[in-house]
């Protein structure tokens, strides 16, 4: 659809230093012709907001091993990850749980 | 909509009527609450199984700030908290160690650190120490031999865990255990009342400390040589301060990383120590594991969906174009490992 979304994303556990230390960003995703998936998502974050290291945070298509991602609070797998169709004002948090201690 | 191929199911398959809020291991779907028993039961199981905490054993709980230790903190505290019959029945003490030296902080940053891991440590109302990495610089050398094994809290050959339990409880209950939730310290431990300010060590200090550090020809070298030095300056601390028992935060997923990471540094015969739930290579101090069982997204999703606090310092720095550590390397094939294939 050619709805434009907005959405929040907080990064957390580290992540956050690959945003310049921000760790919530509220956005409003541009429309455009491609459904709003998290494989997009990912793709614009990475274009937008990743401020160095890309490798540490993206592996592929996907997120790196070890950054956990909660779609409004519930674990991604549950919702069908990559696939996941975005809907107005959801919630993307990405977790590192690398260099945990 | 054609069915997401990787989604699982959305009910808990516990209580079989929550919520699932995410996936454990292979496939299982908890709702939160499920999962809160589940991380809960598992540390307490771990100690029960285990038996080598004994009651009013003061045990020194080594936290870094990060998501594995401060876990651990919450589950003393929860344990601690419960009715009597199925309360956890030791003192602890907190100790931390600031490593903003090797972690490329500025003096501001590390006054920051200290400054949120002190209000992290004084919430939580046990007695607490916080050592600079650069006091390893000043470890006696006796440290490197393990201190003479305890006999047991009395001092004569030590009771076995369940008379020390049936012990514990008669006294309780000549003494009229009122229940309370955190046991009395004893005289020894500073209470954790307003302290001063902590400051940070001389810069001299922390030159001779980083030159050190620099020495280390790798990445490996250097992460061993922090291990190694914050280990030395938490079992010190355990010896001043009479503490027996050391817990320390290792996650699976780090005492996997530890386990393949020593494999490759030649250090297969002391596997069973270096990984498994005690470890008594230090005589008269024993280093207890309890967070071994939990994987690093079981404790990242705990800590946030029960808000406990964490502290998020820098990696331990590197040079420019330097490769890559045994560990880190070691935790990149891990992670991705289990990934791909979770039930490894």
């Amino acid at each position: 659809s050619t709805i434009s979304v907005v959405h929040c994303f907080c990064f957390r556990g580290g992540a956050e230093l690959l945003f310049d230390g921000v760790k919530k960003h509220q956005v409003t995703l541009p429309c455009q012709p491609e459904p709003w998936d998290i494989r997009n998502l990912l793709k614009w974050i990475k274009q937008n907001l990743l401020k160095e290291r890309p490798e540490l945070f993206m592996q592929g298509e996907s997120v790196r091993p070890g950054i956990l991602v909660l779609i409004n609070e519930a674990d991604w797998e549950l919702m069908g990850e990559l696939d996941y169709k975005l809907q107005d004002q959801d919630n993307v948090l990405f977790i590192s749980t690398l260099h945990g201690g | 909509d054609r069915p997401c191929p990787r989604s699982h199911p959305r009910t808990c398959m516990k209580c079989g009527q929550g919520t699932a809020a995410l996936v454990i291991r292979v496939g299982d779907p908890f709702c939160r609450p499920c999962f809160r028993e589940y991380f809960v039961h598992k540390f307490r199981a771990m100690l029960g199984k285990n038996r080598v905490i004994f009651p009013g054993e003061k045990v020194l709980l080594a936290v870094s700030g990060g998501p594995a230790s401060s876990a651990m903190i919450r589950q003393v505290q929860e344990g601690l908290s419960r009715e009597a019959a199925k309360r956890l029945r030791f003192v602890p003490g907190l100790v931390y160690v600031e490593e903003g030296a090797v972690r490329r902080q500025s003096p501001e940053q590390r006054e920051q650190t200290l400054a949120q891991m002190e209000t992290l440590l004084q919430a939580t109302g046990f007695p607490y120490y916080l050592i600079h990495l650069e006091e390893a610089l000043e470890l006696p050398p006796s440290i490197l031999q393990p201190g003479p094994e305890r006999s047991g809290p009395s001092g004569r050959s030590g009771p076995s865990y369940k008379e020390a339990v049936d012990s514990f409880i008669q006294q309780q209950r000549q003494d009229g255990d009122s229940g309370t939730s955190v046991p009395g310290h004893s005289s020894q431990d500073t209470p954790a009342g307003p302290p001063a300010t902590p400051r940070l060590p001389d810069a001299a200090q922390t030159q001779e400390l980083l030159r050190g550090f620099e020495a280390a020809g790798t990445a490996t070298a250097r992460e061993e040589l922090l291990q190694m030095l914050r280990t030395h300056l938490i079992v010190q601390t355990a010896r001043a301060r009479g503490y027996a028992k050391v817990m320390t935060g290792e996650s699976l997923t780090r005492v996997a990383v530890k386990l393949l990471t020593n494999l490759s540094l030649g250090r297969g015969a002391f596997l069973a120590v270096d990984t498994g739930f005690t470890d008594q290579r230090h005589g008269d101090v024993m280093v207890v594991r309890p967070m071994r069982d939990y994987t690093a997204k079981e404790i990242a999703f705990y800590n946030h969906f029960f808000s406990v606090p964490t502290v998020v310092v820098p990696p331990l720095f590197t040079k420019r174009r330097e490769k890559p550590s045994i560990h880190q390397l070691v935790e990149r094939f891990l992670v991705g490992l289990q990934e791909e294939f979770p039930s490894t």
